[in-house]
């Protein structure tokens, strides 16, 4: 027989209890009332060894009721050898994590990572279920539990050899959060759907540096019987520079310096690096070098003085790193973008009541893309460019304009009469367009707004969503053919017209049902127009700029989806390097390894405790027992909850509770009870 | 003949005077064998009725049978008065066999006063412990008797015994010649209240001594070697009763000739009775004079 909680037979200590009670009854608690005491004397007390223990079978069943108490709070069982602890017998699912980032690079971590993952298949049983997943810039799953179970067990060595084979280490970053949470996920799917669920493991084979990204597994739940095994990769590595972009300098036009940070391991030592700019294409050194001193895990941030006759794509060199996986920066200098505004009205420049004093303002100091509000010349080259059209068109300007707008240029056309709103009509390529009389009200308001627009898409977010303190006086109401190309973007609070934009060819047309000035509406002055015409201008010369110069793992900053939609300039695919994006307006793309991937101090297996890991990984003997220790309790407390001998121990209890009952009443009726 | 009840089964009756009448009935066929007298009451002659006698002293049987009117003469009829003293002190509540000895002195105290009563006797009681707390003067009228069974049926306030006060008060309180029946057990020192007994004798008073004592009290085959405890004075000492048996049966018997002195030199008949004797034969002894009668020069 075992105790499940032996610690309750501390309370056979109770036994002194009864015992002691026996003894001191038997005592002077008795008083015999007497008539008088005057013809008696005191007796000396008599001393009887055998007789000091009162009712000695009341006794004993009172200290049987302590003792079987205590045994049932102790929760006993009986071991039975064909217990084993289930999880033993039931098959495992294994995920292993391989970390391909290009951290991984380095020395001979990939191949000791290989071989890592080869041993821990190696001691799987039969049965058990190996899942593979890599985490780089994106996690993949390299051999499923599905291929592992269909191949035989001779052929399942070769198998992962294969896979393996066919991996290498990415040039992305560590998201390993990302790679458990998925290898999480497919194990807590296999267990679900097999016959016998048993434990899942959970083996990350990774250099663990504190660049790899670990912060999404905090709020992760992991499931009972899930344990996390660390197999750190330990090749021996060399200390480790690496190169961050920090971006142009003040000005970003010609000249402007290239603002690079320089970061060291902690082993590294105080280092003195030189970085020197080259021609992204012709591999030409440009410029002088630039000499600095890193601190051992420190940073020292250079400013690259980058010629104004250099090329837009560079690359920056790092030497006295002797890691060279991230020893090259590749940058690109974007090209300024200019967007010509022409306003085609009457008004004078510096008129504050005409619509153009408010664009002229509105334009100033933008920066991306720089505007110029110039009069329109039909003869000048075709580029992007903002028509802001007030009153009606000639028939030739009116071409040319439309042409404009299709091979990609902006109109903006303020309909404020019928004259204007058939400008915009023809612009459009439609008829039927017209415009009715004011109403009588007061003032109109945006009444609905499409947020999902591009015009209005700035201002989706409900901090900025509030049209409506902006009134509009007396617009006139504009009435569209059925079989119009015309969106409705906006419409007042009485359902009539506010903004149209109409596509042509390239290019959009934008009618807007009324005059700018600050005696038709309040749009000008209010907060949300200078953003609504810049985001506008941006729309024109391609939409807001794109990041330049990437990691691997962000290319979505740079609009770009997958590596895919890249073309090769230097290099081969798939490597740092310099890239173009392909489409209407291909732009010159730089892209490097990831900053994180350069940071290959250790992480502390600190981090990784508090996110709450079931590390199994810091992995001593006395984890090991301790686990094992909690197994054999864990069976302990199955066996002992299937068997319930406390039950047993309690029913007799409330037995000998009754006898003891009994025995006591019975004992106490026989004993000479004087009466007083 | 009736059969003498035993005292355990007679006095689990609660009524007190039902226990009263039951011993009567003993007593009175035990008394037909005796050469008992009476007290107090002596029939002597027979007069002729005259208005203004009181009618209570008319013989109506004789009137029935003969159609004329006389008055029965008793000697000493309104001369002899009989008090019941009943001592309800601690040492009274003490018993072993079921009952107190005072559940005993009292119905043996009740059963007197009815007996009394049916021979015309004035009769009256009271209790005493530490002083008289409660007295019913002797009286002969309607429903008496009653009161003096509400009397002697009163829980006790159980305090000590003080007999020396007691029966100097009775002394006070009877003007005229009395019977007095003491019901103790008299186990209080016999020095201590010697002199007031006498002097209670000495005011020509009828003194009869009942002294009512547990068996075990003589014998001390009782109890268990334990603290005992004092009923007068709550003192307690560790008792063996095997151990004590001899020395208190010494002691107990050298009280009892004490007391019996000390009734004997002041003229007091007593008879001893244990509360394991029948009432009605114990009754029937102290009536019939099997007491032990003090000298008559004793007699002041």
């Amino acid at each position: 027989m075992s105790l499940l909680a032996p610690w309750f037979l501390a309370g056979l200590a109770l036994l002194a209890g009864p015992i002691i009670a026996h003894l001191i009854r038997r005592a002077t608690k008795d008083r015999v009332p007497f008539s008088t005491l005057r013809f008696l004397n005191p007796s000396a007390p008599r001393l009887d060894r055998r007789s000091r223990i009162q009712h000695p079978l009341l006794l004993a069943l009172r200290c049987l009721v302590v003792l079987l108490l205590a045994l049932g709070f102790a929760r006993p069982y009986l071991r039975e050898t064909s217990i084993v602890p289930p999880a033993t017998t039931a098959p495992r699912t294994v995920a292993i994590v391989l970390d391909a980032s290009a951290s991984l690079r380095r020395g001979d971590l990939w191949e000791e990572a290989r071989e890592r993952v080869r041993d821990v298949a190696a001691d799987l049983s039969p049965n058990d279920r190996l899942i593979v997943v890599s985490a780089a810039d994106r996690v993949s799953t390299l051999l499923s539990a599905e291929q592992w179970l269909n191949s035989l067990p001779g052929d399942r060595a070769s198998l992962l050899a294969a896979v393996l084979d066919q991996t290498e280490p990415s040039w992305g970053p560590s998201l390993l959060d990302a790679a458990i949470e998925s290898a999480l996920d497919l194990s807590r799917e296999i267990n679900e759907n097999a016959e016998a669920p048993g434990d899942t493991e959970i083996v990350l084979v990774s250099d663990l540096t504190v660049g790899s990204r670990v912060a999404g597994l905090a709020g992760l739940t992991w499931p009972i019987g899930t344990l996390v095994r660390l197999e750190t990769l330990a090749s021996a590595t060399e200390p480790n520079l690496g190169l961050q972009w920090l971006g142009w300098g003040a000005d970003q036009g010609q000249g402007a310096p290239a603002r690079v940070r320089v970061v060291a391991d902690q082993r590294a030592g105080t280092r003195a690096v030189t970085l020197q700019l080259h021609d992204a294409t012709t591999d030409a050194a440009v410029g002088e070098p630039v000499s600095l001193v890193v601190p051992a895990g420190g940073t020292q941030v250079a400013l690259v003085p980058v010629p104004t006759n250099a090329p837009a794509a560079l690359r920056i060199d790092l030497s006295g790193n002797d890691e060279t996986f991230d020893n090259q920066l590749w940058i690109v200098r974007d090209a300024a973008r200019t967007l010509p505004v022409h306003y085609l009205g009457p008004a004078e420049a510096g008129d504050a009541q005409s619509s153009r004093f408010y664009v002229e303002a509105a334009t100033m100091g933008w920066r991306d893309p720089e505007p110029a509000v110039t009069p329109f010349d039909p003869a000048a080259e075709v580029q992007p460019a903002l028509f802001v059209i007030t009153d009606p068109l000639a028939a030739d300007r009116l071409a040319a304009i439309r042409s404009r707008l299709e091979s990609g240029s902006f109109a903006l056309v303020l309909a404020h009469n019928g004259n204007t709103l058939a400008t915009a009509a023809a612009l459009a390529g439609e008829s039927g367009w017209s415009a009715g009389s004011p109403t009588s009200r007061a003032y109109s308001l945006f009444g609905r707004v499409d947020f999902e627009h591009p015009l209005f898409a700035p201002f989706a977010d409900p901090h900025y969503s509030d049209f409506s303190r902006i009134r509009f006086w007396q617009p006139r109401p504009i009435t569209l053919p059925t079989d119009t190309a015309a969106t409705v973007v906006a419409r007042f609070d009485n359902d009539q017209v506010a903004v149209v934009e109409v596509p042509v060819g390239q290019g959009r047309l934008i009618v807007w049902p009324g005059d700018w000035s600050p005696s038709a509406s309040q749009w000008i002055l209010s907060t949300k127009f200078v953003p609504w015409l810049q985001a506008l201008g941006e729309r024109t010369v391609g939409g807001a700029r794109q990041a330049g110069v990437v990691e691997f793992g962000t290319l979505t900053r740079a609009g770009v989806e997958s590596l895919t939609a890249l073309e090769t300039v230097t290099g081969d695919s798939g490597e740092p390097g310099l890239y173009r994006t392909t489409g209407d307006r291909p732009r010159p793309l730089a892209l490097n390894v990831p900053a994180a991937e350069s940071l290959t101090d250790p992480m502390p297996l600190e981090t990784l405790e508090n996110l709450g890991l079931p590390l199994e990984a810091a992995v001593s003997a006395a984890t090991t027992e301790l686990a094992e220790r909690r197994l054999a309790a864990e069976s302990a407390a199955a066996l002992e909850g299937r068997q319930q001998v406390w039950r047993w121990l309690l029913l007799l209890v409330a037995l000998l509770l009754v006898a003891e009952s009994i025995l006591s009443l019975t004992l106490a009726r026989r004993q000479p009870v004087p009466t007083t | 003949m009736p059969s003498s009840h035993d005292p355990s089964a007679l006095l689990a009756i609660k009524h007190l005077e039902l226990r009263a009448r039951a011993v009567m009935e003993g007593l009175k066929a035990g008394l037909h064998r005796s050469p008992y007298s009476g007290f107090s009451v002596e029939f002597t002659e027979y007069r002729q009725y005259t208005p203004g006698d009181d009618l209570r002293y008319l013989d109506w049987k004789a009137l029935a049978r003969t159609d004329r009117h006389y008055i029965k003469k008793y000697e000493d009829e309104t001369d002899l008065r009989c008090l019941i003293l009943l001592d309800t002190s601690r040492s009274m509540q003490f018993g072993s066999r079921g009952y107190t000895k005072l559940d005993y002195a009292r119905t043996l105290a009740a059963t007197l006063a009815c007996f009394l009563h049916e021979q015309r006797d004035v009769v009256g009681t009271a209790l005493f412990d530490r002083t008289v707390h409660h007295v019913v003067p002797p009286r002969w009228r309607a429903g008496h008797l009653q009161h003096v069974f509400a009397a002697l049926d009163r829980e006790p306030a159980a305090h000590e015994t003080h007999l020396t006060q007691a029966l100097e008060e009775v002394a006070r309180m009877c003007r005229k010649r009395t019977l007095i029946f003491i019901l103790s057990d008299f186990l209080a020192p016999s020095e201590d209240w010697s002199t007031a007994l006498g002097h209670l004798a000495a005011a020509r008073h009828d003194v009869r001594a009942l002294q009512v004592i547990d068996p075990a009290e003589r014998s001390l085959e009782f109890g268990k070697a334990a603290v005992w405890e004092d009923l007068e004075d709550g003192r307690t000492l560790y008792i063996d009763p095997a151990q004590a048996r001899t020395g208190y049966q010494q002691r107990f018997t050298a009280h009892e000739t004490a007391l019996r002195a000390v009734f004997a030199t002041y003229g007091v008949a007593s008879t001893t009775i244990t509360t394991d004797e029948p009432l009605d034969q114990a009754l029937i002894r102290f009536l019939s004079g099997e007491t032990v009668r003090p000298p008559a020069a004793a007699t002041p």
